[in-house]
């Protein structure tokens, strides 16, 4: 809409605001803007009270530029994936002698240490034994650092999962993903720059919900945006019935034009501008985010490779489709959770670990193993950290009661592993003892892990900080190491 | 060197302030000790220490005395950092060994947090580069920096820091401008401006001034006619009326209590992975809005929150306030291993939350090593906890209306009684008609129903629901105390074998959607069915558990989590029999088998538990229990006989007619008189009575107290004690490492007593055991000016109205007033203000008004850039800083702007977005907040939060153009504006949403606006292209900055 030809015209239109700014759409955010009118001091530095996820300098030349974890939801059993244990195998039926009842969720229910159900062949050059669950992954254990000596923050789920993901036990801080995206912002200029997906199959979200994904003291702004397994992923895409994009265009053409004439009465307000520019944005990611999560634009090969008409696991293909797409189009942090809440509906194998573990490496091996082919072929492994791990590992023990043995949480040890950006591929770090029981050498904290990831990103965990009530504050809390020998 | 303390209990702690600082100043910030600059020595060291000190003069001196030296190292010493000699700033361990890895250089560049300087904008890059350079060169200072005067000198080694101190009685300076100040805060503002050589900005007009007041006080915008009327009031203050008129709105509580839920972190579920709802604690944030509105002295609110049950123990409202103690989050679901570690973490959030809440001081911080900042020790931090030690959350019953719902009842029982006689008359008339005759034929008919139906002769509901045995033996339970329930019914069984259970879940009128379920959806999860069996003639012997076998019903919600199957097969009251949706209000049962059939001589106990999961209501709301000794029985819905006919039956068949007992023959009389058609219609009397039953008004209230039941969760059936006896002093806050006892004492840092008895020790009265009192001590310390906590108290309060009323405190860190806290802007006048709301009995809304009718309040918010250059921040407030309104008064004004808002007050709150209540009423599910709150930085409600941020993202322009809601609200306000020509309704709109006309230039863009959306609706083919144009020229003006911000 084009008021110039009115006798009076004080209102500025939004085309004329935008050219005088300098800027038309797909530019960087508000700071952009406002250093050029010369409001803000001279800086590389973007503030973040005017745009949140204006990208930020790292600390040191970063070796990967965006994350995808695939959470393990649940805690996978390191002795039926990726950590062998020929001892465990020659010790099948044995008590564990002074084993503590309490170590996992059900002291009564302990049985006797049990060797993993699953055949285990080594692959790749590294001769890497894997098991027979994951042929496809398989393929890959060259380009895999492996952590076999995670200790992980709890035997219950919930806490387990906030330290994961928090570095802290507790309800209320942080996540990975945010902290990630508070230190670098978002290279996507209209799409979230931290992303969660979670179990498409109406079998729940991880114990603790949003929780884990919560942007806990930092702004708001730094929240993973789950999207909907179901209906449309994000709230409010979509113009309201019966309105078309003319319309609404012009809508926000009036808001433009009347926010501007407000601003010029307003001057020293910068977040009014911010707000202006948010319209805009918000107009953009209309359009871009249905654009990136369209997995059905992929050529048939590239659904093919990950499996997308599969029904075992079609539903894991998808979100790793949408994955890729996103990480392309600039979103700095991904996580994708395998299973829903706990039992049978996740990697949580109380009851029948063959069974469980079976299936659940079913629906992810052939899509995550595709994640890293494509990744590659695309020239996007090398600036891309993929994550595979989960909140604990499980017991060496059997969790009895049931005709089909499981596996019980087990709060000394985890295995994890990393691909991708900054990762030396094929090794294995630290060591679990002879049973897969505890984390024996080179013991491997959640914090030490969080600090590889961030140390991968550019990020020095201990100058990544957050000033509140009272307190400086990062991921790591006092703690944290960064796991050199895994770095290429 | 700045010390901390009093010195009459140094000597309590003799080793917490002393030398040791300037190694804990090194972890100020949670730094590793950075090293100094490292001294080069080499050959160039001349050069570079002449380099060095060239920058230092010509840029880093008149910066660090032009901008940062006020709050570092002139008069204070903020954040451990000393800027007044090198020796100084070294010390601060800020520096770092080179400008690429120094703290100072990163907080000056905005690389990390707390940016630098303060409050304000970025210094320029050239500034900081030199300070950058200057580090490199090894930072040499040719002499110290002195600051304007106060220099901090070794006298004033003992100065205590300045919250610890007593109310200044300072009063208000002079000025030179006599005109400008309406109440004394003016001439504590105005003699700084003086100082500071710039003038105040001119006072705001009028429109401006009663939006501002109303949004500010009420959360809600005024109507445009209230709007007209006081622009057009000429009368002598009329503005103080406004707000006279304001203050005694109940809306004024309703926006108030909201401010002080965001410090309390209030919430209504548990968090963590189960999340199980608190029922019952609206009644806290009922407490809050009924305090604000009656204007509760805030000395009684503090101590009501801390020990009302103690306190005001008759009172039911103090009870309510105890919640304050108790909203933190915790995990229900925790292990063994957790038990000791949870309940410590759960007095750290009692601590930590008195703490900020109150004093505006992070004790918590205390928690696993003395405070790094604050003189607090870790032993005091475990004695104030254990002040809380057998401080439990809790449910305490209550009822609303004392005495309406007995007299209710009894008129409801004489009813019954009266229709339970015409009955029995009915009967005693068909005894002589026949029955006898009946009975020697073997009462035919009587037999052939495969189900007894249980005579239940004892109830317990462990959240002591109310129950009524109903006419047909089913059993109706009610009360609004349901809060995971679990039945256990006792029914004697004295002949015949039994082998299935039968449980019937029934509909009911009185239950939501007729139930059978307690929840409000009429919904119930029965998770766990165990039966008991014991021989009546051994009372005192073990119950022997009966198992049960092929679970069977006649609809369940899925055939897994929410099968009949999961009651029985786990022992998880998560899962187990739930209907689908479709059959709420229809009557259901479930039938479970006896793996081994009860064969019994001589009469059984049947012990029959139900346990109800899923989530707090999930009970049912009236049931009935049957056996059988049938094998296979049907197991439809209402069939069988009563248990007391199916005794008389077995009686008759084995002893003849004339042998029976008096209940025999009743049971069998009232079976024979069921064929006459008077006695059915009698019955079905007694039926639809019964369908009136007045409901039990009680209600619970969670209360944070001692000696009440402990919650019901997870962990009570691992054991989980809830509080253990003794609280220790624990060793880096390791349950497992206990030192010592921890006894209950009151901070000593702002214990001016001196006394070794401390004075606010109370004791309990005679005969009263439940409770300690400790927690009554504490809350007479927190309130005593003179000797206890109270001035702390009161400045906290203070600055916090004022921080509402003006965006940012007097001291910009509400709920921090320690050292890593922002220091006051007007020190004098926040004492000021204190001693004046402590003298005049505590009165917030004498604060308020106060605060309101000031000059500096009635600022304009428009700024130039000369009084900018001076004072950016408007830390010296000059102008009345603009802001974003919260997440409740967008909304809350779009309820009111589109007429839309139910303005009913009290009572549960919803969870529904799109309820039409203020949004104070909005339950708050700690794993589902609102999503459309949490766009516009509504509180994650895990710890207490004194100062929103207020973020602009995105997604709040996608909630403005394509949220159903946002629609809904405009279509509300075109609603109000229909009929009007397109001039009237842009001006009306105007009014309406932004208390002010449509500007000449507004007014036609916005006829245009109408004109061109109205031709593409008309263009789309639409039948009312006219109203839509108004409703998206609606939805436009409500997503403007001006309807956002407060100004």
């Amino acid at each position: 809409m084009n008021n110039a030809e009115s006798p009076h015209q004080p209102l500025i239109s939004r085309r004329e605001l935008l050219g005088r700014c300098g800027m038309g759409f797909g530019m960087l955010g508000l700071a952009g803007i406002l250093a050029e009118e010369g409001l803000l001091g001279a800086s590389s530095v973007p503030d973040r009270s005017l745009n949140p996820m204006a990208p930020r300098p790292t600390h040191f030349a970063p070796k990967a530029k965006r994350v995808i974890w695939l959470f393990i939801n649940g805690g996978p059993s390191q002795v039926d994936t990726w950590d062998y244990k020929p001892e465990l195998t020659r010790r099948h039926g044995q008590e564990l002698d002074g084993f503590d009842k309490f170590t996992g969720f059900f002291s009564r229910e302990v049985g006797a240490l049990l060797k993993s159900p699953f055949e285990f062949t080594p692959r790749g050059e590294s001769g890497k034994l894997v098991s027979e669950i994951f042929p496809h992954l398989g393929k890959h254990v060259d380009r895999m650092a492996f952590i076999h000596s995670g200790v992980p923050g709890s035997n219950n789920h919930a806490p387990a999962l906030f330290m994961m993901n928090s570095g802290q036990t507790r309800m209320g801080f942080p996540s990975l993903g945010s902290w990630v995206t508070y230190g670098l912002g978002s290279e996507s200029n209209d799409l979230p720059g931290f992303v969660v997906m979670s179990d498409p199959k109406d079998r729940g979200l991880p114990k603790g919900n949003a929780n884990n994904w919560s942007a806990g003291f930092l702004p708001g702004a730094y929240q993973g945006t789950w999207l909907r397994p179901k209906g449309d992923p994000i709230r409010n895409l979509q113009p309201p019935a019966g309105m078309s994009e003319a319309h609404q265009r012009s809508q926000l053409d009036l808001i433009a034009e009347l926010n501007s004439a407000d601003l010029e009465r307003n001057p020293l307000e910068r977040e009014l501008a911010a707000r202006i520019e948010s319209f805009e944005l918000a107009y953009r990611m209309q359009s871009a985010a249905p654009e990136a999560l369209d997995v059905d634009s992929e050529p048939a090969h590239v659904k093919e490779l990950y499996g997308l008409h599969s029904e075992r696991c079609g539903h894991v293909a998808r979100q790793c489709i949408m994955a890729r797409r996103m990480l392309e189009r600039g979103v700095r942090f991904i996580q994708i959770y395998s299973g829903g809440m706990e039992n049978q509906r996740a990697w949580d194998g109380h009851i029948d670990i063959l069974g469980n573990h079976s299936q659940f490496a079913g629906e992810t091996d052939q899509p995550f193993a595709a994640l890293i082919t494509d990744l590659e072929e695309r020239g996007m492994l090398d600036d891309t950290l993929v994550i595979w791990g989960g909140e604990f590992g499980r017991l060496p023990v059997a969790q009895i009661g049931t005709s089909k043995p499981g596996r019980d949480h087990n709060p000394h040890c985890f295995t994890a592993w990393m691909a991708g950006g900054g990762i030396r591929g094929g090794v294995s770090y630290g060591e679990s003892d002879e049973l897969g029981f505890k984390a024996a050498v080179d013991r491997v904290s959640v914090h030490d892990f969080h600090a590889t990831i961030l140390h991968l990103l550019g990020l020095d965990h201990e100058r990544l900080t957050y000033a509140y009530n009272g307190r400086s504050y990062r991921l790591t809390d006092v703690a944290g190491e960064v796991l050199h020998k895994i770095l290429a | 060197m700045l010390r901390f303390g009093i010195a009459a209990n140094s000597e309590e702690r003799p080793t917490a302030w002393d030398g040791r600082r300037g190694l804990r100043l090194l972890l100020v910030l949670g730094l590793i000790a950075a090293p100094a600059p490292a001294q080069q020595q080499g050959d160039d060291h001349p050069e570079r220490m002449a380099r060095g000190l060239e920058i230092f003069r010509a840029e880093v001196r008149p910066l660090f005395a032009g901008s940062c030296l006020a709050c570092h190292g002139d008069g204070q010493v903020m954040g451990g950092l000393d800027l007044r000699s090198r020796g100084s700033l070294i010390a601060s361990g800020k520096v770092g060994d080179s400008a690429r890895s120094s703290p100072l250089v990163a907080v000056l560049r905005h690389e990390r947090e707390p940016f630098m300087p303060f409050g304000q904008d970025r210094l320029p890059s050239a500034k900081v580069d030199a300070v950058a350079r200057w580090i490199d060169l090894g930072a040499p200072y040719d002499e110290p920096i002195v600051g304007s005067g106060e220099a901090l000198s070794e006298a004033d080694g003992d100065e205590v820091f300045w919250s610890f101190q007593a109310l200044s009685d300072a009063g208000p300076p002079p000025v030179e401008d006599g005109a400008w100040p309406r109440t004394p805060i003016d001439r504590f503002v105005l003699a700084k401006l003086e100082a500071a050589g710039i003038g105040p900005s001119p006072p705001a007009g009028r429109r401006t001034l009663i939006r501002r007041a109303s949004l500010d006080l009420l959360g809600l915008p005024p109507s445009p006619e209230r709007v007209e009327e006081f622009v057009r009031d000429s009368a002598p203050g009329a503005y103080e009326r406004l707000i006279d008129e304001l203050l005694e709105s109940p809306h004024y509580g309703e926006r108030w209590a909201r401010h002080w839920m965001d410090i309390a972190r209030f919430a209504e579920s548990y968090g963590f992975e189960e999340d199980y709802d608190r029922p019952f604690a609206y009644h806290y944030r009922d407490f809050l809005i009924k305090a604000f509105n009656r204007d509760m002295p805030y000395d009684r609110f503090v101590r009501l929150q801390v020990a009302g049950d103690e306190i005001e123990p008759e009172n039911m409202l103090a009870l309510m306030a105890t919640a304050f103690m108790g909203h933190g989050p915790f995990p229900t679901e925790i292990t063994e291993a957790e038990f000791e570690i949870s309940r410590y973490d759960e007095l750290d959030d009692m601590v930590g939350t008195l703490g900020t809440a109150m004093l505006g001081l992070t004790v918590g911080c205390a928690r696993c090593h003395d405070h790094k900042h604050d003189p607090i020790s870790a032993s005091d931090y475990y004695r104030m906890a254990a002040v809380f030690g057998r401080t439990t959350r809790t449910q305490i019953e209550y009822e609303p209306e004392p005495g309406r719902f007995r007299r209710e009842k009894a008129k409801w029982e004489d009813r019954r009684k009266e229709l339970r006689a015409e009955r029995e008359e009915i009967e005693s008339r068909l005894e002589d008609d026949g029955f006898e005759q009946w009975l020697r034929d073997g009462a035919p008919g009587a037999s052939g129903r495969d189900w007894r139906v249980l005579r239940v002769t004892d109830i317990e509901s462990t959240s002591r629901a109310r129950t009524e045995e109903l006419d047909d033996a089913s059993i109706l339970f009610s009360g609004d105390n349901v809060d995971f329930d679990s039945y256990e019914l006792s029914a004697d069984l004295h002949a015949g074998g039994i082998k299935a259970l039968r449980v019937e879940a029934l509909t009911h009128p009185t239950l939501p959607f007729n139930g059978p379920g307690r929840s409000h959806d009429g919904e119930f999860m029965l998770g766990i069915v165990s039966v008991m069996a014991q021989p009546l003639s051994d009372p005192s012997s073990e119950p022997a558990t009966l198992k049960l076998r092929n679970a069977r019903a006649t609809a369940e919600l899925n055939a897994d989590y929410s099968s009949v199957a999961a009651a029985i097969s786990d022992n998880n009251h998560r899962s187990g029999w739930a209907l689908p949706f479709a059959e709420i209000g229809s009557d259901h049962a479930a039938v479970f088998d006896f793996e081994e059939p009860l064969a019994f001589d001589g009469g059984v106990r049947l012990g029959i538990k139900l346990d109800f999961g899923y989530n707090s209501h999930f009970s049912l709301g009236r049931l009935r229990l049957s056996v059988t000794d049938a094998e296979e029985p049907e197991f439809d819905v209402g069939d069988g006989m009563p248990q007391a006919l199916g005794e008389a039956l077995a009686a008759l068949a084995a002893q003849g007619a004339g042998d029976l007992t008096e209940a025999h023959r009743s049971a069998l009389l009232r079976e024979y008189a069921g064929r006459d058609d008077r006695w059915r219609e009698a019955s079905a009397a007694i039926r639809e009575h019964e369908e009136r039953i007045p409901l039990t008004p009680f209600t619970k209230i969670q209360a944070t107290a001692e000696g009440y039941s402990n919650p019901r969760h997870n962990a009570n059936g691992k054991g989980y004690p809830h509080f253990y006896e003794q609280t220790y002093v624990l060793q880096r806050g390791d349950a497992s490492l206990k030192l010592e006892p921890a006894e209950p004492r009151v901070l000593p840092v702002l214990d001016r007593s001196g006394a070794s008895t401390p004075r606010w020790d109370a004791s309990p009265p005679p005969g009263w055991d439940r409770s300690g009192f400790q927690r009554t001590s504490l809350a007479r310390w927190l309130t005593d000016t003179e000797y206890g906590a109270g001035a702390l108290l009161a400045r906290v309060i203070v600055n916090r109205l004022w921080h509402h009323h003006f965006g940012t405190g007097i001291v910009a860190t509400p709920s921090n007033f320690g050292v890593m806290g922002a220091r006051p802007t007007h020190p004098e006048l926040l004492d000021w203000l204190a001693r004046d709301l402590v003298e005049n009995g505590w009165q917030l809304k004498r604060l308020h008004r106060m605060i309101m009718t000031s000059s500096v309040y009635m600022l304009a918010s428009s700024g130039d850039e000369s009084r900018a250059a001076v004072d950016s921040g408007n830390r010296l407030r000059w102008r009345w800083t603009p802001r974003r309104l919260e997440a409740e008064a967008i909304r809350d004004s779009m309820l009111t702007v589109s007429n839309l808002l139910d303005p009913t007050m009290y009572g549960p709150g919803a969870q529904n977005e799109s309820m039409p209540r203020r949004s104070i009423y909005f339950f708050v599910k700690r794993s589902e907040l609102i999503p459309s709150m949490m766009l516009f930085d509504w509180p994650e409600h895990l710890v207490g939060i004194g100062r929103r941020p207020s973020t602009t993202i995105a997604p709040q322009a996608l909630h403005f153009l394509n949220s159903p809601s946002t629609r809904r609200y405009a279509e509300g306000l075109a609603g109000r504006l229909a009929g009007l020509d397109p001039g009237e309704a842009v001006d009306q709109a105007y009014r309406t949403a932004l208390a002010r006309p449509a500007g000449p230039d507004e007014a036609e863009r916005g006829v245009a606006f109408l004109e061109h959306q109205r031709q593409l609706y008309a263009a789309d083919g639409k039948t009312d292209p006219g109203r839509l144009a108004l409703v998206d020229y609606c939805q436009s003006l409500m997503s403007l900055n001006e309807f956002l911000y407060l100004r």
